[in-house]
C-alpha cells in the first residue's frame, strides 16, 4: 500500500465516490494525516507490543537514515547537528536512534553515547570522560531540532550519519511503499474517517456493568 | 595481562538485557561506581610508576589511594625514603645555620630496614618525603633529589584501578579507557543489575542484591589467592613440639 493509494481510498470514502473539483478538504492534507497515523501507530508499537517481548529497539520500519548530515561550530567550545527530521518521541529520546560520522572507514561503526539533556555536565569530571570520550565514545544531547556534542568535532567529524525513527513524510513519494505492516491499514482509514466526522466517535461505556451503554 | 575494557563489559550488559545504547551512561556510571568502591577493601591492586622531580615535589597519579613505598631507583633495589610530617615547604635548609641543634632521624638502610642504633644523636640528614593530599604532589627532602641522579623516584602505591590512560602496544596513551581485571567482571555486572533494577520490582532487586553480593564474595576469594592448605598452614604455625610441663 502507498501513501498516495491510501490518501485516495479514505477520500473517496469522506466524499462518498470521486470527490469534486471545489472540494474543501484536499488530498494533500489526507496524505498528511496518513502519515501522522502511520507514526502514532508505530509510536504504540514501539511502546507497548514491541515492549511486552523485551524489545527495546523500533521496528525497521519505523526507522529512516539520513547521510550527509553536517556538524557546525556552536560556539567556541561546543558543536551541533541539525536533525533532518523531528523523530517521534520516545523514553530517553530512543526517537534519535543512531549517530555516528558518516565515513567510509570503520569508525562508520562507532555509534555516539546520547545522553539526556544536562547528564553531561553531571559526569564531565568524572574519570571515566576525558574531552569528549565517555569510556572512550564519543557523545551527544538532543536540543530540540539539534544534536550538541560537548567539543567542536568539526574539523574531525564534518558529516554524520543519523538514524532517526520517523515517518518522515517529505521523504515518502506517493507511490513509495508505505512503511507500516499491512494490518495497519485499515487501522489507519478508520482513525482519519473518524478524525474527519465521517465515523461516529467510538461509543465508551461509563458504567461498570453488565449492560452495554447501547 | 588480560584485562577487559569497561566500555565493552557494559555494552555487553545492554546486549544482555535487550536494551538500547541509550541505557548505557546509566550503567557506565554504576559500573564506574563499583570499580571506586570494590578496590578501597575487596581487592587491593599495587602500580608501580616513575615520577619526575620537579621543584622538590612529584605529582602523584590520578589513581593514587595510598603510598606503599616511595624509594629511589637503587640497582636492582629501592631505597626506601621515611614518611616526614615535620618536613616543610620552603627554601632548603642551610645546614650550617642549624647551629649545635640536635635533631633525630630514623635510620633506615637501604632496604628500607630500620638500622637501629640512635646513640649520640647526632646531626643527620636522612631521605625523607611527605604527601601533601592538598596539593595531589609529594614533597621530597633536599637529600633525595640530590640522591636522585636521574631526577626520579619510585612511587609503589594503592590503585582505584581509575586511571584513564593506560599505553597500548604500540606505546601510546588511549584516552578515557578504564580496564577491568577479569576476575572483577561478573561481580561488575552483577552490581549494576542489582543497582538498575533497584528503581522496579523489589523483589527481583533484592534477588540481584544477593547475587551481587555472592559475586563479590567470589570475587574476594580469587583475589586473595587464599587456598585451604595456606589456611592449614597458617593455623599449624602456631603450634610446635615443647617439653611436656
Amino acid at each position: 500500500m502507498t501513501k498516495g493509494l491510501l490518501a485516495e481510498r479514505i477520500f473517496r470514502l469522506y466524499k462518498g465516490g470521486d470527490p469534486s473539483d471545489d472540494s474543501g478538504l484536499g488530498i494533500e492534507d489526507v496524505k498528511r494525516m496518513v502519515v501522522a497515523q502511520a507514526n502514532l501507530l508505530l509510536k504504540t508499537e514501539t511502546l507497548t507490543l514491541n515492549k511486552q517481548f523485551g524489545e527495546e529497539a523500533p521496528t525497521n520500519l519505523m526507522l529512516a537514515t539520513y547521510e550527509d548530515v553536517s556538524t557546525e561550530a556552536w560556539g567556541t567550545v561546543q558543536s551541533r547537528a541539525l536533525l533532518p527530521a523531528m523523530p517521534v518521541s520516545l523514553p530517553l529520546n530512543a526517537g534519535v536512534w543512531w549517530v555516528s560520522p558518516d565515513a567510509d572507514d570503520a569508525t562508520r561503526h562507532d555509534q555516539f553515547i546520547p545522553m539526556q539533556q544536562g547528564q553531561w555536565n553531571l559526569i564531565r569530571n568524572e574519570e571515566f570522560i576525558e574531552g569528549n570520550l565517555l569510556l572512550g565514545n564519543r557523545t551527544y544531547e538532543v536540543d530540540g531540532k539539534y544534536l550538541v556534542f560537548p567539543t567542536d568535532i568539526t574539523s574531525t567529524i564534518p558529516k554524520l550519519l543519523i538514524r532517526l525513527a520517523v515517518t518522515d513524510f517529505d521523504e515518502l513519494g506517493d507511490y513509495d511503499l508505505l512503511p507500516i505492516p499491512a494490518d495497519y491499514e485499515e487501522q489507519i482509514v478508520q482513525e482519519c474517517l473518524r478524525l474527519l466526522g465521517a465515523l461516529p466517535p467510538a461509543e465508551v461505556d461509563d458504567t461498570n456493568d453488565a449492560n452495554s451503554k447501547s | 595481562m588480560k584485562l577487559y575494557k569497561l566500555d565493552t563489559i557494559i555494552k555487553g550488559e545492554l546486549l544482555r538485557h535487550g536494551l538500547s545504547i541509550h541505557h548505557y551512561v546509566k550503567r557506565a556510571y554504576l559500573g564506574l561506581q563499583f570499580l571506586r568502591t570494590v578496590q578501597l577493601d575487596s581487592a587491593i591492586f599495587i602500580k608501580t610508576a616513575t615520577l619526575t622531580i620537579l621543584d622538590n615535589k612529584v605529582i602523584i597519579p590520578e589513581d593514587y589511594v595510598d603510598f606503599v613505598r616511595i624509594g629511589i631507583p637503587n640497582g636492582q633495589y629501592v631505597t626506601r625514603l621515611s614518611p616526614d610530617q615535620n618536613l616543610y615547604d620552603g627554601t632548603s635548609v642551610d645546614e650550617d645555620s642549624l647551629g649545635d641543634t640536635t635533631y633525630w632521624y630514623p635510620r633506615i638502610n637501604k632496604y628500607g630496614e630500620n638500622t637501629g642504633g640512635y646513640f649520640g644523636f647526632q646531626w643527620e640528614n636522612q631521605s625523607t618525603f611527605k604527601v601533601l593530599h592538598s596539593e595531589g604532589k609529594i614533597l621530597l627532602n633536599d637529600n633525595v633529589v640530590n640522591a636522585a641522579t636521574d631526577g626520579t623516584i619510585l612511587l609503589q602505591y594503592i590503585t582505584d584501578g581509575l586511571a584513564s590512560s593506560r599505553p597500548d602496544s604500540t606505546g601510546a596513551a588511549e584516552p578515557s579507557i578504564i580496564y577491568v581485571h577479569p576476575f572483577a567482571v561478573d561481580a561488575l555486572r552483577a552490581y549494576v543489575d542489582a543497582e538498575s533494577a533497584k528503581d522496579g520490582n523489589r523483589f527481583v532487586s533484592r534477588e540481584l542484591e544477593q547475587k551481587y553480593y555472592n559475586e563479590l564474595r567470589k570475587y574476594r576469594a580469587r583475589v586473595s589467592g587464599i587456598t585451604i592448605g595456606m589456611i592449614k598452614n597458617s593455623l599449624r604455625k602456631r603450634s610446635g613440639a615443647f617439653p611436656k610441663g
